[in-house]
């Protein structure tokens, strides 16, 4: 393995890091769309930085391609504000208007910008090792790794300093108002945030990827936890693995990184979408199997119960009545019947009657108790 | 105090004359007191010109039909809705500066009950107004949100996911994080919608338990059969104010009738 091909695995590693985080924000506070928004508004920013400074290199459009990304959520806002519209409807609205407005303006000026529809959508990640850092002759690696890498650490350290402001504004706006925190301000902040992320992340990884990288890995730390400081750990280790396990795949099948990359995200979502313990699709279903199994033997002790107290238990407690009651079919009254039988709540003799033992006569007891 | 020559005479048995309304507004037995309060929606009021004020230390019940603007009063109180018109005061100080004393307990269906935060971490933001920004809650705070938790008997629950908890376990939470902020006045919207009847119980003893620390409760209530039995105070609002004080006084059939427009159904037993 050649070093450009480990520089391009540790920028995509450091994205990936530099992105999920702020999208655990992102996904918690329901705005997973406007990250797809800003990702393509930036480029209206990184236009008229470029009107103004006249090169593609310069910190000042970072600045002004956040800019736009957070007047993107402002007119959304503002938009949604006025009851008039939907929040999607908005998004849908504002941000194909400002990328368009930015690709107008590169036609128009014919801007020798290295911007074109595949770079925008898919990013040039295996070019990101051309660009260097060099000070006086001396190569100190990619330039986008530091890049990326500053606002990655930037993000760790303002959602370190501003966990609980960050944790409240968006749980409870209007808590923390009355708490004296300024939500406005914190969520703001926090798009600002969003913003920055998305435009230096977007120059190497595309759009797309940059969306994929915001959403996937916090959705996936979801179905591990239920605490959102876990979420802040769980969810850059799943945009690793994912982007390892991405990378891995484009070397095998020589197709684009970022497209492999992305692919697997949405791969390894639907993974966990399936297998995830407790969470998962195929765990939910088999509670719900055993809650119903559980509760359905519950519900024959409680039956054959009710029916000694009267009196009647020889006509009613027969297997067969039993189906007939609770419309069960020969194959699940008997596994329900067995499970009772296993567990020492009851027992069928050789007339076919079914007899509570003490032991389910309790049980029937603690279950109508709840 | 005598070389001060512009203060005026103060009090004394020679003072008679009337008290002026802003001496009126600075007495400190005045938690609330709000002034001309003009709120609207788009040019539909919600509340008109409201003039009210809640003695320290009642618990008082905020009554009317549905949009009469109970909601709205709270979070005008709250600085949550910018009002057109009008003035509050909280204890004779101009509402801004003293919104920290209040602590707010909103309708169950204002947060996202899926939000990954544990039972404990909810109660602990209760302490975040006076632990100020950046700062991490101390060891007290926490000892403060677990003997909240315990008040409230939710304590066996701290580690679960809130939304993990029935209608009146939510509820209850809400009002834990009210208690551990240390506030003068607890403002309670519709606390005992969709509790069962154990819960409802619980709140009305802890809402007493604030009365007899000389705390100032105001609550969003809808069954008006309870009134007289839970409360001591009540305001009765329909966009305009109907009636404001104390209980056996003001909450009159003729009120009631005023307040729902004769549509309340609600028979006086006296």
């Amino acid at each position: 393995m050649i070093n450009a091909q480990l520089e391009i695995i540790l920028i995509a590693c450091i994205t990936a890091i530099c992105c999920s985080i702020p999208g655990v924000l992102l996904v918690l506070r329901r705005m997973t769309l406007l990250g797809d928004a800003i990702s393509h508004s930036v480029l209206l920013g990184i236009i008229i930085g470029f009107f103004i400074v006249n090169t593609i290199d310069s910190p000042i459009l970072v600045l002004s391609a956040g800019i736009v990304g957070l007047l993107t959520v402002v007119l959304v806002e503002i938009l949604a504000g006025t009851k008039l519209i939907k929040i999607d409807a908005a998004i849908g609205v504002i941000y194909p208007f400002l990328f368009s407005v930015a690709v107008i303006l590169i036609s128009l000026f014919s801007v020798q910008v290295h911007v074109d529809t595949d770079a925008v959508l898919m990013g040039e990640l295996a070019f990101a090792p051309l660009n260097r850092l060099e000070i006086n002759g001396v190569d100190y690696g990619a330039m986008s790794a530091y890049q990326i890498g500053g606002v990655m650490l930037l993000n760790i350290i303002l959602c370190f300093i501003f966990y609980k402001e960050l944790k409240l504004a968006i749980f409870d706006p209007n808590y923390a108002a009355t708490s004296g925190f300024k939500p406005k301000t914190v969520l703001y902040g926090m798009m600002l945030m969003v913003s920055i992320t998305v435009v230096v992340a977007f120059e190497v990884a595309g759009s797309i990827m940059v969306v994929a990288l915001l959403v996937g890995p916090a959705i996936m730390a979801s179905y591990f936890t239920k605490r959102l400081w876990a979420m802040f750990f769980l969810a850059p280790i799943a945009g690793v693995i994912a982007t390892l396990l991405g990378y891995w795949a484009s070397h095998l099948l020589t197709v684009s990184i970022a497209g492999s990359i992305t692919t697997t995200i949405g791969l390894l979502f639907m993974f966990i979408f399936i297998f995830a313990p407790k969470t998962g699709m195929i765990a939910k279903a088999y509670q719900r199997h055993t809650m119903r199994a559980e509760f359905s033997v519950n519900m024959l002790l409680v039956h054959l119960w009710q029916h000694e107290v009267i009196g009647d238990a020889r006509e009613e407690n027969m297997k067969g009545t039993i189906s007939t009651h609770f419309n069960w079919n020969g194959e699940f009254t008997e596994l329900v019947l067995n499970s009772a039988i296993v567990r020492g709540f009851l027992q069928v003799s050789d007339d076919n009657t079914v007899q509570l033992l003490p032991e389910g006569r309790e049980q029937a007891c603690r279950a109508m108790e709840g | 105090m005598s070389n001060n020559k512009s203060t005026p005479p103060q009090g004394g048995a020679s003072d008679n004359r009337a008290a002026t309304p802003m001496e009126h507004l600075q007495r400190l037995d005045v938690a609330i007191h709000v002034e001309d309060l003009t709120v609207s929606f788009d040019n539909t009021p919600v509340l008109w010109d409201i003039d009210m004020e809640i003695p320290k230390g009642v618990i008082m019940a905020v009554i009317g039909p549905n949009g009469a603007g109970k909601t709205t009063m709270l979070k005008s109180i709250l600085g949550l809705t910018k009002p057109n018109a009008g003035q509050i005061f909280i204890f004779g100080k101009p509402a801004e500066k003293q919104r920290r004393l209040i602590a707010y307990v909103p309708q169950k269906a204002s947060v996202d009950w899926d939000f990954p935060i544990s039972v404990l971490d909810m109660v602990l933001m209760g302490t975040y107004s006076n632990v100020g920004w950046i700062l991490r809650p101390s060891k007290a705070s926490k000892q403060r949100a677990i003997d909240a938790l315990k008040q409230v008997g939710m304590l066996a629950f701290k580690d679960k996911q809130i939304g993990a908890l029935s209608g009146g376990q939510k509820q209850r939470i809400f009002i834990a994080r009210a208690l551990v902020q240390e506030a003068d006045i607890f403002l309670m919207d519709e606390p005992f919608q969709g509790v069962d009847l154990a819960t409802e119980r619980a709140i009305v003893e802890i809402l007493h338990d604030l009365k007899e620390r000389g705390k100032t409760v105001a609550v969003v209530h809808h069954d008006l059969q309870t009134v007289r039995e839970y409360f001591n105070w009540v305001f009765m609002i329909n966009v305009r104010r109907i009636a404001v004080g104390p209980v056996n006084k003001v909450f009159t059939e003729e009120n009631l009738r005023l307040t729902y427009g004769g549509k309340s159904g609600f028979v006086e037993r006296s």
